[in-house]
């Protein structure tokens, strides 16, 4: 009876409580696989489901509270094990409403030790819990990297998604990151690289580490160390991994190593003869300068750290400079490599010389950084002038001497008339003859030396070409030469625009083309007659001129050696200077043309040379 | 009047001269600068003016101190030049087209002869300017 009263007792007793927890706390029943068999109200408001939809679903309870699969597992963990799990769980419910439940699940077990049933007794902490957390929700949306949990350990799975954190975290109430990917507090710089690693941690089981940095809240740099690490279940398959980092800062080791890179490379950087300068990009003020620059530019560094970038440009060009500089600096912002900038530097003491600069950029933190490796090119640009001069003098030079030394020999030809007047005998005659052709031969040389040597002069003399005539004057400038008579020729002129060009240089290379083909030409026979085929395209932009004869041909071993100076094919055939082809191709080659040879021994020679049409507008300037 | 720094060049051209007309006058320089006193010693001295003042000049193109180019700039400022034409070739080993052409835009110069001066490029230039008076176009002889 007693026994019996007690019962009842209890069961008043325990219905009373009940009722009392039923209004306040969330309250479900399971059975040993999960089902529930019992819910409240709040249960099934906060679930926002209808209240008999969930009865008899098998872990429906736990899935709907239980979003984070490590916290499910812990829980699963706990409850298999007999005991009881408490935490904190986040609900989000299907009209989007958000809950927090301070949560208790308790197995009940029969007298047998075998779990039966599960009382889930939960109590809505929402509104106390978000007023404890916004403040962290907001850092959160800061994203704040993640070398900032610096003593916490993030859980996260293979998508790098954050499933938990440890303990100290949760105190912290860092919560709020649960659910993020770890991408959002690292460097978007990193990314990749944490990506790969995180991978290779999730395939390979391996342990990883790696470096980054970062800002403190101060805004000094701070270097992290973080550690990946797999975490194994039962059956050696990775769960998921988690992630510790560590400040180095507080790393004497790392500090005193960072220290003697940074020694290293300050030292490098001031005692090398490069000038070189760093400019910040949001005022354009120079932070870093070394002895280079000083050398260079006559300013010390602590008169020019803090300076625009504008008084070390000339005067006269501190408007083209700076748009260069802003050029080259939109090319480094779009991750295409600068270019090399050429400009008029201004020294301390006035003095303008040319320089260029090698650019490049780095970022730290919000701030863009610029570098400009500075080369004095003074003396390069003294040397290109020089150069240019010498060429010129010798140009001039060879020009002169050709001139000279033919006054003599004209000098000589007008004595060899005279005594060519004289009663001679035979002998006599014979030896003067012999004198006259080698005086002749003399003067066509220096005739062609001195035309040669003024080749690059004659471009700004450029007219227009009239091709008929200019065929028809060599054809009358080389009558009277060897075996011209013999010669067929066949001429073809196909012009589709005006050719503009030097009168005097295609005067040459026609006449240098045709009279290599007399001089080659075979002798008439039955078979042969000896032809010379002038074909002449004119376009647009170029001008073919194609010389062709069906005459002795060049051998193979000699055809590379053609358009050499001096180069003559063959002893029995000596006229010509040696340098009428050369000449040929000097004046292709100036003008940014071409010259082709093709021959075929016995059968014949082919000279092609192509020429730009120098027509207003076509004409480059260099 | 013939005019070259080279002796051997003016001994050349004396005699093509002499071949080319036995009874032609000439009157030789070895440089410009002694040429052009001469001229200026007979705008002194007008009685022999007729006489002495040539019909035609043959010009070396370089020589030292004074070249042919100098000599005209020296040549217009000569008083006489109103009343007579000289006819002034310049004769050169040049057969460079600055030189000619420059000599083409020289206007006391009748023509340009390239040497070795010979009997037959003379021919071309004088038979026509010895015998009519009015002005002629440029000659290019080589």
């Amino acid at each position: 009876m007693s026994k019996e009263l007690e019962y009842t007792n209890s069961n008043i007793q325990e219905k009373a409580l009940l009722a009392s927890l039923d209004s306040h706390l969330i309250v479900a029943i399971s059975d040993a696989v999960g089902r529930i068999i019992y819910q409240n109200e709040n249960f099934t408001k906060i679930l926002n489901v209808p209240r008999n939809s969930t009865i008899g679903q098998a872990n429906h309870l736990l899935n709907a509270l239980i979003q984070s699969k490590t916290v499910f597992w812990e829980i699963w963990k706990a409850i298999l094990a007999g005991e009881t799990w408490r935490g904190i769980l986040f609900h989000k419910s299907d009209n989007g409403k958000s809950h927090w439940l301070d949560t208790t699940i308790e197995p009940v077990k029969n007298e047998e030790g075998q779990v039966i049933k599960y009382i889930t007794v939960g109590s809505d902490i929402t509104n106390y819990y978000c007023n404890n957390t916004s403040k962290n929700s907001i850092q959160c949306q800061e994203k704040r990297l993640i070398e900032n949990f610096t003593d916490d350990v993030l859980y996260i799975n293979k998508y790098g998604k954050i499933i938990n954190t440890s303990k100290s975290a949760i105190n912290n109430s860092y919560n709020s990151i649960i659910g993020l990917y770890i991408y959002d507090f690292v460097n978007p710089v990193n990314h990749d690289y944490i990506k790969n690693q995180v991978e290779k941690v999730f395939t390979k089981g391996k342990v990883c580490k790696y470096q980054s940095m970062g800002l403190s809240e101060k805004g000094n740099q701070v270097f992290f160390i973080s550690k990946l690490k797999p975490v194994f279940n039962l059956d050696n398959e990775i769960i998921y991994a988690t992630i510790k980092s560590k400040k180095l800062k507080n790393s004497a080791k790392a500090t005193s190593q960072l220290k003697a890179i940074e020694t290293k490379y300050s030292n490098i950087f001031q005692s090398i003869n490069v000038g070189i300068l760093v400019v910040a990009n949001s005022v354009g003020n120079i932070i870093e300068w070394n002895k280079g620059a000083e050398l260079a530019f006559g300013y010390s560094s602590s008169e020019i750290i803090g300076e625009p970038l504008t008084v070390l440009i000339s005067k006269n060009q501190v408007d083209t400079g700076v748009k260069e500089l802003l050029k080259a600096k939109d090319k480094l912002d779009n991750d295409t490599y600068g270019d090399n900038i050429e400009m008029l530097g201004l020294r301390k003491n006035g003095e303008e010389f040319p320089v260029e600069f090698a650019m490049s950029n780095w970022q730290n933190g919000k701030e863009k950084f610029y570098c400009a490796f500075m080369l004095d090119i003074s003396k390069r640009k003294k040397l290109e002038e020089k150069l240019k001069k010498t060429t010129k003098d010798l140009e001039l030079f060879l020009y002169r001497s050709a001139h000279d030394l033919k006054a003599p020999l004209t000098s000589a030809e007008g004595l060899l008339h005279l005594l060519k007047e004289e009663k001679l005998n035979n002998r006599t005659t014979l030896l003067v003859n012999m004198l006259d052709e080698t005086l002749e031969k003399g003067r066509l040389l220096l005739d062609d030396l001195a035309f040669a040597s003024i080749i690059s002069e004659k471009r700004r003399d450029i007219t227009m070409i009239d091709f008929d005539e200019k065929i028809n004057k060599a054809l009358v400038a080389l009558n009277g030469i060897k075996n011209f008579d013999n010669i067929k020729f066949e001429v073809a002129i196909n012009q589709r625009a005006d050719f503009y060009f030097n009168q005097e240089l295609i005067d040459s290379i026609v006449q240098n083309l045709i009279h290599n083909t007399v001089c080659f030409a075979k002798p008439e026979t039955n078979n042969i007659i000896p032809t010379t085929c002038i074909q002449i395209n004119v376009s647009d932009t170029h001008a073919f001129i194609t010389v062709s004869d069906n005459g002795l041909g060049i051998h193979e071993d000699h055809i590379d050696k053609v358009f050499d100076l001096y180069f003559k094919a063959s002893t029995v055939h000596t006229e010509g200077t040696g340098l009428g082809l050369y000449i040929v191709k000097r004046i292709a080659e100036d003008f940014n043309g071409s010259v082709r040879v093709t021959s075929k021994l016995n059968e014949g020679t082919t000279f092609e040379v192509q020429l730009p049409n120098l027509k207003e507008g076509n004409v480059n300037n260099d | 009047m013939l005019i070259d720094d080279n002796k051997i060049d003016l001994f050349v051209n004396q005699r093509i001269l002499e071949k080319y007309n036995p009874n032609v006058k000439t009157r030789v320089f070895n440089n410009a600068i002694s040429a052009i006193s001469f001229f200026k010693l007979m705008e002194l001295n007008a009685n022999i003016k007729s006489v002495a003042i040539p019909d035609v000049i043959l010009l070396d193109v370089n020589m030292p101190e004074m070249n042919g180019f100098n000599f005209f700039e020296e040549f217009k400022q000569l008083n006489f030049m109103n009343t007579r034409t000289i006819e002034i070739y310049m004769v050169s080993s040049s057969m460079c087209p600055d030189d000619i052409n420059k000599a083409r835009n020289e206007p006391y110069c009748a023509g340009y002869i390239t040497k070795p001066l010979t009997v037959n490029k003379l021919k071309k230039v004088l038979q026509k300017s010895v015998n009519i008076e009015q002005h002629e176009p440029f000659k290019k002889i080589i």
